[in-house]
């Protein structure tokens, strides 16, 4: 079924009565099926990664020449994106990345955003000469996390004596958006809850806001399927994709 | 209605169903010849692990409904519904329903105002401890946010063809701030969220006259959702849905029910996602009050293609046996074994499941459209 078919059915004036009835019966049959079918279309694409960063390919969208590669690390300054989607849009995942600064550096991980990295999700550590700060922004919202940035973390930030680990859940499929972050050495299997998170977006919902519905700080969810990073005088270590830490039971 | 701590939740229910049997009892007379009556759910399930899934090996509450209705006059009816569902933050509390709809006009039109879960498809009108299985299905809970399905605030309206053959139009049109699960009042769309629905309904005319009070009721389903673009994707929502029932007398004797989906994500006015999967159960009586069922569903997310171009499988497909006793029409014990195969562009997942639910009704029981 071509992409943007039923918008532009319902946008449209011209499209002559055979043409519906042929397209309400194709949504019909489809809609009629039993089980799951598989889309057969063929690959045509002849495009090959860029590279191969841990077990996963890799474009780089900006800084090929200033981003320096190995299936180890990712260093230097330079935006790239993972060439296999976070699947569904409307989904959740869990990003577990590690890092270190240069005396100035940043680093972003952007998720649920388009081809380009952009109407995503985004969230940035900066080391400015010694001052670590992290915020998180979605649609035209930023806010500030670097109050409740442990002091551990930014210790490690600065000192680079190890990588910085951080595990991002991003819940893309609530609104308003639901992010939680932990950090550490190790994953928290053992306190993966929202209270041993050093944030969660809940805790800056009031009662007001339940209410009301106009929120303050990002609410808004992202509208792509894929994950990347943006670096500047950084280095990247580890990064991988899982299914959320932490689930609200739904059911 | 505001989200309800575990404390002030219970609190509130138990104080209001102590206030409805109090009043209840008191003027058990005014009760009778108002036509009010009480209906009391629960839902009890417990899900085991066999294999790769996410079921936590415990038994839950997984819902209690307290509801009442009755007639208001002689032109309107009345319902309100409470349920309690578990949450993160312990058992929730939310109003359900509250209508007030117009059934006895004198055109061939019913009317209903109100908070009441969306006309659209066959499953999510039906409240999850009336359903045909314990767990929904996968594409249900993701066309609507919800396992249990998409409630809102607006109208309703229904018109009966004037033609033989019982034909139905619903058209709806409610506030869209939210849609799904939400634990808050949401935000103002860009247009309030519409929706309709066709069905058409075979008896035992159509089926044979051996098959007298059986019927067939085959539906489609669209709704379109322009949220505010801070909550998401716009999304056009198109569905099919069948349903036969069998009986000989009172007893179901074949019970098939079918529903697809397919949904397609925009934004900005483009497509990013399309979704298509639906389920279907059969059940049939094997002996005395013992049924046996099959359920399979499936869902795909067709023309997904990864930064290179490539087709990129997210698909999940899903079979398992049903077993259920139903010691009477107030009383249900269920079993259900789910085999899951799921695919991702990340990776390839299998897992197995048992499920065990009990569900029993107390009071008087609404009537079932079909």
């Amino acid at each position: 079924m071509p992409a943007g078919l039923f918008h532009a059915l319902q946008n449209s004036n011209r499209i002559g009565t055979k043409a519906l009835r042929r397209r309400s019966a194709s949504v019909l049959l489809i809609s009629l099926g039993m089980g799951a079918f598989v889309s057969c279309s063929r690959d045509t694409s002849t495009a090959a990664p860029d590279a191969t960063f841990g077990s996963q390919e890799i474009l780089i969208l900006q800084g090929k020449e200033t981003l320096q590669v190995t299936p180890e690390r990712m260093t230097g300054s330079g935006t790239f994106a993972f060439v296999t989607s976070l699947g569904a849009v409307q989904d959740g995942s869990s990003f577990d990345f590690a890092f270190t600064l240069q005396e100035t550096g940043s680093i972003t991980l952007v998720t649920y955003a388009n081809e380009t990295l952009s109407d995503g999700i985004e969230y940035t550590i900066t080391n400015e000469g010694g001052s670590v700060k992290m915020t998180y922004s979605s649609g035209q919202r930023v806010h500030d996390l670097s109050s409740v940035l442990p002091e551990s973390t930014k210790e490690t930030v600065r000192n680079r004596s190890a990588a910085t680990r951080l595990w991002v859940d991003v819940h893309n499929n609530e609104f308003p958006l639901h992010t939680l972050i932990w950090s550490g050495s190790s994953e928290p299997k053992d306190a993966i809850n929202p209270e041993s998170a050093f944030f969660n977006s809940e805790s800056l919902l009031t009662p007001a806001e339940r209410e009301s519905g106009s929120y303050t700080f990002p609410s808004a969810a992202g509208r792509g399927r894929f994950w990347g990073f943006r670096l500047n005088n950084a280095e990247l270590t580890d990064a991988r994709r899982t299914d959320p830490l932490y689930e609200e039971e739904v059911e | 209605m505001t989200i309800c701590n575990f404390a002030s939740s219970t609190k509130a229910f138990c104080v209001a169903l102590s206030l409805v049997t109090f009043f209840l009892n008191a003027s058990k007379g005014l009760a009778e010849d108002s036509g009010l009556k009480t209906v009391l759910a629960a839902d009890l399930v417990a899900r085991f692990d066999l294999g790769g899934s996410d079921a936590t090996d415990s038994l839950e509450v997984r819902g209690v409904e307290l509801g009442l209705y009755g007639p208001i006059d002689h032109t309107f009816d009345g319902a309100i519904s409470f349920a309690s569902h578990p949450s993160e933050e312990g058992p929730y509390l939310e109003l359900h329903e509250a209508v007030i709809s117009a059934t006895r006009l004198p055109l061939p039109v019913q009317v209903k105002v109100g908070e009441f879960f969306l006309g659209v498809g066959r499953l999510n009108a039906i409240h999850q401890h009336e359903r045909p299985f314990i767990a929904s299905p996968k594409i249900h809970t993701l066309v609507f946010d919800d396992a249990e399905g998409a409630k809102d605030t607006g109208a309703e309206v229904k018109w009966l063809a004037p033609w033989a053959l019982p034909t139905e139009l619903s058209l709806g049109v409610t506030n869209g701030w939210t849609f799904g699960h939400s634990h808050t009042k949401g935000t103002q769309p860009d247009r309030p969220l519409v929706y309709s629905r066709l069905t058409i309904f075979g008896d035992s005319a159509l089926l044979g006259a051996e098959h007298s009070s059986s019927g067939l009721l085959v539906g489609v389903s669209y709704l379109s959702r322009r949220p505010d673009q801070d909550q998401g994707p716009d999304f056009d929502l198109f569905g099919a849905d069948v349903t036969l029932k069998i009986r000989r007398g009172n007893q179901i004797l074949w019970l098939w029910q079918s529903e697809g989906w397919y949904r397609e994500l925009f934004a900005p006015s483009a497509s990013v996602e399309t979704l298509v999967g639906g389920y279907s159960v059969a059940e049939r009586h094997a002996w005395d009050r013992l049924f046996l069922g099959l359920r399979a569903e499936g869902m795909v997310m067709p023309g997904q293609r990864d930064l290179l171009g490539r087709t990129e499988r997210n698909q999940t497909l899903a079979l398992g046996p049903l077993l259920s006793w139903k010691h009477s029409e107030f009383q249900t014990f269920r079993m259900e074994v789910l085999f899951e195969h799921a695919r991702t562009p990340a990776r390839t997942t299998e897992s197995q499941s048992l499920a065990l639910q009990s569900n029993f009704i107390l009071g008087a029981h609404p009537a079932h459209d079909f």
